[in-house]
């Protein structure tokens, strides 16, 4: 069964993390057997974020596999309505990556809430990265003010991920990501169980966590056969609108 | 032919803010189906409750287990108690003490921590401690400098790797064990920059997935001495079990 890893990052990293470039993450996604990465740059989210999203557009053009998301940053909100403007009308650009952290504002900051009203017009998802109860809080806000938004809480929010369940449960819009470096053995069982199967999907966090890393926990997480192919590819397909 | 598997880092019986099945059985079925030659392990009750009780219930359960390797624990927290425990430890048949400061909530920084790696030195064991923390690994060094003791690093991952290895390359009887270390290429320049003979595979099973730290490991394109070493030679080497196939 081809995978769909709807979260990668290319670029650098500060700590002692192997770099993806786009050669690498193919390497990685032919070994693993990974038909589609959506990935993101690094360069974006802890840099010149129209630098990083226009050397990542550059980097994956004419790379079929590989689909882009925009970063965007609350803290440069024109700018980032123009990285919007510029990328998601891309047909291999999926979704926008909202860094509320890095931009020091909190998810449903006015102008957090302004890139979420001026991305809807693109409908693509939007990734997030909540890690705290008034993280929490406030994508629950902001899922209850924007319905017609999607929204996917990235890497199961680490060790937070029965918060992150729980809002997907109560928030029909909001997707959970089964992924990343936090392998706590009862959560992939538990976010299908609890969320139902359609609205988990799959994401390595590559390469903060190594794809094979990720993929040990679907390959512990005790589901049949149907419910493995819609968390690694059905349902990110669907969710992304990414045909294989 | 596979290599022998050691896992050493698992535990068994209840945590208080997860659902997962820690079960004794769930432990056993999982290093059954993963093909564990022998498993470090201990009681949850001596992180969470009473170490001394944890530590018995922790020799029980090895004692009907042969492929099971009992790990003492104590909270020094509590201070009192922590040496009687660790003395005599090894003639009951603990084989290693683990720490669980961010489990449990005290800093690395205390002197009750240095005593209990006194304690340990004196009984000839080898201590396991968590270090996910930024600094956590730096107050390890400081903590058992001088000591004879061998001392296993567990919990790190990409933010604070630079930081253990800074602390393997300073103080050579110190390890890695591999749980947490998901990133790619955190497990390589371990490897390379400090040596395959200081990883040791850990799972954290059953809290934690197995496959994921089992197949991090044996993706990491280690060639096959070095594969062998961090599957369980070096645990095998450090307990003094002769290899990994116990």
């Amino acid at each position: 069964m081809p995978i769909i890893d709807t979260h990668v990052h290319l670029g650098a990293w500060p700590t002692p993390v192997t770099g993806l470039d786009v050669a690498e993450c193919e390497r990685l996604m032919k070994q693993f057997g990974i038909a589609r990465s959506c990935v993101a740059s690094t360069e974006a989210a802890m840099g010149d974020l129209a630098a990083g999203n226009q050397a990542l557009a550059e980097a994956i053009e004419g790379h079929p596999t590989l689909l882009g998301y925009c970063a965007i940053n609350p803290n440069l909100l024109d700018l980032s309505a123009e990285e919007l403007a510029r990328h998601l009308r891309r047909p291999n650009f999926v979704g926008a990556k909202l860094q509320a952290a890095y931009g020091c504002r909190p998810l449903d900051s006015p102008p957090a809430r302004e890139l979420v009203k001026r991305s809807l017009r693109y409908d693509k998802p939007i990734l997030v990265e909540p890690r705290t109860r008034e993280e929490f809080d406030a994508l629950n806000r902001l899922a209850a003010d924007f319905p017609t938004a999607k929204f996917v809480i990235a890497a199961m929010a680490a060790a937070c991920w029965e918060e992150a369940v729980g809002l997907a449960v109560a928030r029909t819009n909001v997707i959970f990501q089964c992924g990343g470096a936090h392998a706590a053995r009862d959560a992939v069982k538990y976010a299908m169980d609890e969320i139902g199967p359609h609205r988990v999907i799959w994401g390595s966090d590559a390469p903060l966590a190594h794809p094979v890393y990720a993929l040990g926990m679907v390959r512990d997480a005790e589901l049949d056969a149907g419910m493995k192919d819609r968390l690694l590819q059905a349902n990110a397909g669907r969710v992304f609108g990414i045909r294989l | 032919m596979n290599q022998p598997l050691a896992d050493a880092n698992t535990l068994f019986g209840f945590w208080p803010s997860r659902r997962a099945d820690l079960s004794l059985s769930a432990l056993k079925q999982v290093l059954e189906q993963n093909q564990v030659t022998f498993a470090c392990t201990l009681s949850t009750v001596g992180i969470f409750y009473d170490f001394v009780e944890g530590n018995r219930r922790t020799l029980q359960a090895c004692a009907d287990n042969p492929s099971l390797l009992p790990v003492g624990t104590v909270d020094p927290r509590r201070h009192f108690g922590c040496a009687a425990e660790i003395a005599g430890a090894r003639a009951r048949g603990l084989r290693m003490f683990s720490l669980f400061p961010e489990t449990q909530g005290w800093s690395l920084g205390v002197s009750c921590f240095r005593e209990v790696a006194e304690a340990l030195s004196r009984e000839g064991l080898p201590l396991m401690v968590e270090c996910s923390a930024p600094g956590a690994a730096t107050e390890v060094l400081r903590a058992a400098e001088g000591l004879d003791l061998p001392v296993i690093l567990s919990g790190a991952d990409h933010g604070n790797l630079a930081e253990a290895m800074a602390v393997m390359r300073r103080r050579p009887r110190t390890y890695l064990e591999t749980h947490a270390l998901a990133s790619a290429g955190g497990l390589e320049a371990v490897a390379t920059e400090i040596g395959p003979d200081r990883l040791i595979f850990g799972s954290r099973s059953p809290l934690h997935y197995f496959s994921s730290a089992y197949l991090r490991l044996k993706y990491a394109g280690l060639d096959s001495q070095a594969s062998a070493a961090a599957r369980g030679g070096n645990l095998a080497a450090l307990l003094g079990v002769g290899d990994a196939n116990h």
